[in-house]
């Protein structure tokens, strides 16, 4: 029902992702009457600064260097958290409670990884708007972009939990249940009786809440599953994230979703790579002889990881060169995307 | 040992575990992300992985005399829910596991290849938060030795693994400074992993391209070393980019590079 696609670009920390997701909303944007929004979550500050983002707030900015023009908007879980509330809350009253509640800050802001939950909720939110045609989303590091994918899933399991039932019965129906006394036993004697009672009372008023946040969790699980919904993932050659980047093509495609390529980012450039091979059948020795051997096994390596993924996962694999300057500035991320496959 | 995604963290923790043990300590490595440290055996070397159910099913087992907690089934479940439910709980369970082990003294050093930037930093505060948030109870009253132990700096330091490239070195700065604001604990060092070698002395007429290349990144690592000389206020080691086969071998190849450069003095 909606007419926005959306790519979700995943991979281990450290490769240039969010670098990559510039580029490729930067190079969407310059299809004609294409309207993109970037949802980034944890870009270089100097490239942030650069598009116009404020590390606080999640609102969207235009990215208007004379370039084709994008939207850009930063990932705030805290408001995220606090806007979803108020909108699955049945009345203000709870929502004022929940928003009060010590336990709540501190679950939005320091203990749970709830960032997942809040990047696939803003996605449904934008989508829904009717205002983009594409929207890409950044996530976090590695393995984090499952929980992600999982979030809504698992929100919607924790909703359906007989012990988050029980702990939110009154404590003297709670009493009565024999097969709860140890939870009950085991929970007191751990983290105190008064804040036993402070937990309950937070999760009996986001109990309130289950019936619509079930429904927005299954919307948002049927988004990520859409055919519309592609993923990518980014990697360089190196050995942890290229093993990274397999095992999350891997998930990606037993979970069923659609994995549309995989990017090999900060390849060694075509020029370096001929002049090494020339260089490696004549003389030379010393540090050069050593940095012409390292090219090569690179290159090799590169090869072999690209053949590996086309094979494996039967998707596109698309090489990006290393740039010879770090991209940290608008014009950086156009030229990247002038070099990216169409 | 902590720094963000990506920068080669567990690589740095193993190495320096296993140079220490080579060294002749008795040391534990402790990997806190669920994935098996890949390090290289030694006799002296104990390596472990940290879980969240088993540490809070041995937390209730030594500290809660509970008779149930036998019945694994419907346990497991009620555990998984008070360390899911009541914030805090995975948090102080891993600061405190590691603690104990310290404790204990069966270890001369305890090696933490700790969380990522975006949660040791609350991880490390978790015994004053849970000090303020939960007024009883047993995990207050174990809070202060805990507190004790990871501000006094003969026993805990924290090092902060990067990469000499400008989003890992913004990263670390304001890690150091958020680990010594909110937690008191030490960090005398950063590791700078990944660096590049120098690009080839007079080469640029027969490989400009390769000598262009090198340079681009040489550049770009010493200006992010020398930022971080200026204002990290720790020590800087720096660890050239290293090669192996597979993990196991570039972690080898990182401890020997620490033995030779530092071995004396660690």
């Amino acid at each position: 029902m909606t007419a926005t696609r959306v790519i979700v670009v995943t991979g281990a920390g450290g490769v240039g992702k969010s670098t990559f997701a510039a580029a490729l909303a930067a190079r969407s944007a310059a299809s004609v009457g294409v309207r993109v929004l970037l949802i980034t979550v944890d870009p270089a500050r100097r490239l942030a600064s650069a598009m116009g983002v404020v590390a606080q707030g999640n609102e969207v900015v235009t990215v208007a260097d004379g370039g084709a023009p994008f939207s850009v908007s930063m990932l705030d879980t805290r408001l995220g958290w606090d806007a979803l509330i108020r909108r699955v809350a049945p009345n203000a009253s709870v929502a004022d409670r929940v928003l009060s509640n010590g336990l709540y800050r501190n679950i939005t802001g320091r203990f749970v990884n709830s960032h997942d939950y809040i990047a696939v909720e803003r996605l449904w939110e934008v989508t829904r708007s009717g205002l983009y045609d594409l929207v890409i989303v950044d996530t976090p590091p590695s393995r984090s972009a499952l929980s992600v994918i999982d979030a809504a899933e698992r929100m919607r399991e924790f909703f359906a939990s007989r012990l988050l039932r029980w702990l939110t019965l009154p404590a003297s129906n709670r009493l009565i249940a024999v097969t709860s006394r140890p939870f009950f036993a085991v929970a007191d004697r751990v983290l105190g009786s008064r804040f036993l009672s402070d937990v309950s009372e937070f999760f009996a008023l986001f109990r309130l809440m289950e019936p619509t946040f079930t429904t927005h969790a299954r919307e948002v699980e049927e988004l990520l599953r859409d055919e519309s919904t592609r993923f990518l993932v980014v990697t360089t050659a190196e050995p942890a994230p290229a093993a990274e980047a397999e095992f999350l093509a891997g998930e990606l495609v037993r979970r069923g979703l659609h994995l549309s390529e995989v990017v090999v980012n900060r390849m060694i450039d075509d020029g370096t790579k001929r002049e090494a091979a020339t260089l490696a059948g004549s003389v030379v020795s010393g540090d050069l002889a050593v940095a012409v051997d390292e090219i090569l096994a690179t290159v090799e390596r590169e090869d072999a990881l690209c053949r590996r993924i086309a094979e494996r996962h039967g998707c596109r694999v698309q090489r990006v060169a290393e740039a010879q300057r770090p991209v940290n500035d608008v014009a950086a991320v156009r030229a990247l995307a002038g070099n990216l496959m169409p | 040992m902590t720094g963000k995604g990506g920068v080669g963290k567990s690589t740095v923790a193993a190495a320096v575990a296993t140079l220490a043990a080579r060294r002749g300590k008795r040391t534990l490595l402790v990997s806190m992300d669920g994935k098996d440290p890949a390090c290289p055996s030694h006799p002296n070397l104990t390596s472990s992985v940290y879980r969240t159910e088993e540490a809070l099913r041995e937390y209730i087992r030594l500290y809660v005399r509970i008779p149930l907690v036998s019945r694994v089934g419907v346990l497991a479940q009620t555990l998984d829910f008070v360390a899911d439910a009541a914030p805090g709980v995975k948090e102080i369970l891993a600061v405190g596991k590691v603690c104990y082990e310290v404790r204990a003294n069966h270890f001369d050093l305890v090696v933490v290849d700790a969380e990522s930037s975006g949660h040791i930093a609350s991880q490390l505060a978790t015994p004053r938060t849970i000090r303020s948030l939960a007024q009883v109870g047993m995990l207050r009253e174990q809070t202060d030795w805990m507190i004790e132990m990871l501000s006094d700096r003969d026993v805990t330091a924290a090092l902060i693994v990067t990469t000499p490239e400008e989003s890992p070195v913004d990263e670390t700065l304001e890690l150091a400074e958020r680990i010594r604001s909110e937690s008191q604990v030490d960090v005398p060092l950063v590791v700078v992993n990944r660096m590049p070698p120098s690009p080839p002395h007079g080469a640029e007429s027969i490989a400009p391209r390769i000598t262009a290349t090198l340079t681009a990144r040489h550049v770009v690592a010493t200006t992010q070393v020398a930022r971080l000389a200026e204002v990290a206020s720790a020590e800087l080691v720096l660890v050239p980019r290293a090669s192996g086969a597979d993990e196991v071998g570039v972690v080898d190849a990182v401890a020997g590079f620490l033995d030779d450069e530092f071995g004396e003095s660690l």
